[in-house]
């Protein structure tokens, strides 16, 4: 990979004057972003893929750190990008295969959810849990859930009523510290949410400058719709399972785990399972689970879920 | 089940979390985890030592006085059988 490396950032020898750029409207050959002290850099001698990667990473390029702890390229195969369709050769220093988009939206979506693989995969990296992130009046809550539990949906529910949306799908969580902060990929929703948006809101995202459809729905920046300004992270008030097995809670009620139970709870919802030791891992979450409180809530009624939460969190759990 | 002369004591393959009132176990070898009631957890913490059996059940019934002879006994027995199975406790006779 290395060679690949010399070649994109050697700005002398690229191929952008080549291509018809002058180096000054193509002030960029990399795009940098990340969370905490992971982060990331894209490279490429396309100015349009580029200047897409700005927006579609924009909320995590305010604080890049030092050092990327993975670099990716993407470049067209076959010549210029105003060639397309064509497709886009995507490969990274970390990782042996390359990969193939189709599109310049279809390449940085690789690269954007490979990237959040690589930070939930890395030995030394965050913990994570594998849930939605959201906030409101200061108090944040990550609600968990099984694939199709229903997290994305209650989540949107939550944000039409008000409440920021941070993510839908990997909260990184530093657990000493009780905060959580998005995983950095934009906000996923699949078609079938487009009923409980409402086709107003639904086309209001489709509109946004960073929006993408993909084959299942789209991705988006919450922000950009709600024009909320975001802090980096949210202070944890609860953590909420949605359709834990075992639960047998009634329709939009809420019923509070004792915290060894929700630790073990919380076990398959984060990336320390498949990472390390299931000693070590109980050790990790252990602060996590004594600290915040966590609650199953029965699936019912949207509005009866949301009103439940609320007031748990009004009454100060 | 050995007889009241028994000893038992915590293996060094077991690690111990501390979450809320209950104390979760970890084996490292079997790579199983158990969550221990709070009278268990109790039990547990008085294990940092060796102990016998009518050691463990006086104990018991000076922190639950209302609580029988015959209960404490069964209750202690139980506690014990449940983390020998485990391997998460060691008998020295």
């Amino acid at each position: 990979m290395n060679h690949h490396a010399s070649r994109f950032h050697s700005p002398s020898s690229s191929s952008i004057l080549n291509q018809g750029f002058s180096r000054e409207s193509c002030p960029f050959t990399s795009v940098s972003w990340g969370q905490r002290l992971i982060g990331f850099e894209l490279s490429s001698n396309d100015p349009v893929l580029l200047g897409r990667a700005e927006k579609i990473f924009r909320p995590w390029r305010s604080r890049p750190p030092a050092e990327p702890i993975q670099r990716w390229w993407v470049e067209p195969i076959g010549g210029r990008s105003e060639e397309l369709p064509g497709r886009w050769k995507i490969w990274s220093d970390s990782r042996a295969k390359v990969l193939f988009g189709s599109t310049i939206e279809h390449a940085l979506m690789i690269v954007e959810f490979s990237a959040v693989d690589n930070l939930i995969e890395r030995p030394d990296g965050p913990l994570s849990l594998h849930g939605a992130l959201v906030e409101k009046d200061g108090k944040g809550v990550v609600i968990l859930g099984r694939g199709e539990a229903g997290k994305s949906t209650f989540a949107c529910a939550l944000w039409q009523r008000g409440w920021t949306l941070f993510c839908d799908d990997t909260t990184l969580v530093e657990a000493e510290a009780a905060s959580a902060y998005p995983a950095p990929r934009r906000v996923s929703l699949r078609y079938p949410s487009r009923d409980l948006l409402g086709e107003e809101l639904w086309v209001r995202i489709l509109a946004t400058p960073s929006c993408d459809r993909s084959s299942e729905g789209c991705l988006f920046h919450p922000d950009e719709v709600d024009f909320k300004e975001r802090s980096a992270s949210a202070t944890l008030a609860a953590l909420i399972f949605l359709g834990r097995r075992g639960s047998s809670v009634g329709a939009a009620r809420l019923e509070r785990l004792e915290p060894a139970h929700a630790l073990l709870a919380l076990l398959p919802y984060s990336n320390l399972i498949r990472r390390v030791q299931l000693g070590e891992a109980i050790r990790s979450i252990s602060p996590l689970a004594n600290a915040i409180p966590a609650f199953d809530l029965g699936r019912g009624p949207l509005e009866e879920m949301v009103q439940s939460l609320e007031r748990l969190l009004a009454r100060g759990n | 089940m050995s007889g009241n002369h028994a000893r038992y004591r915590r293996p060094h393959n077991v690690e111990e979390s501390k979450v809320g009132e209950r104390v979760v176990l970890y084996h490292h070898d079997s790579r199983e985890a158990l969550v221990l009631n709070p009278t268990g957890s109790w039990l547990w913490q008085l294990l940092a030592t060796s102990q016998t059996k009518p050691t463990l059940v006086e104990q018991l019934q000076s922190r639950f006085p209302f609580l029988k002879d015959e209960q404490a006994m069964s209750d202690t027995s139980a506690f014990l059988d449940d983390l020998l199975k485990h391997g998460m406790l060691v008998e020295e006779k």
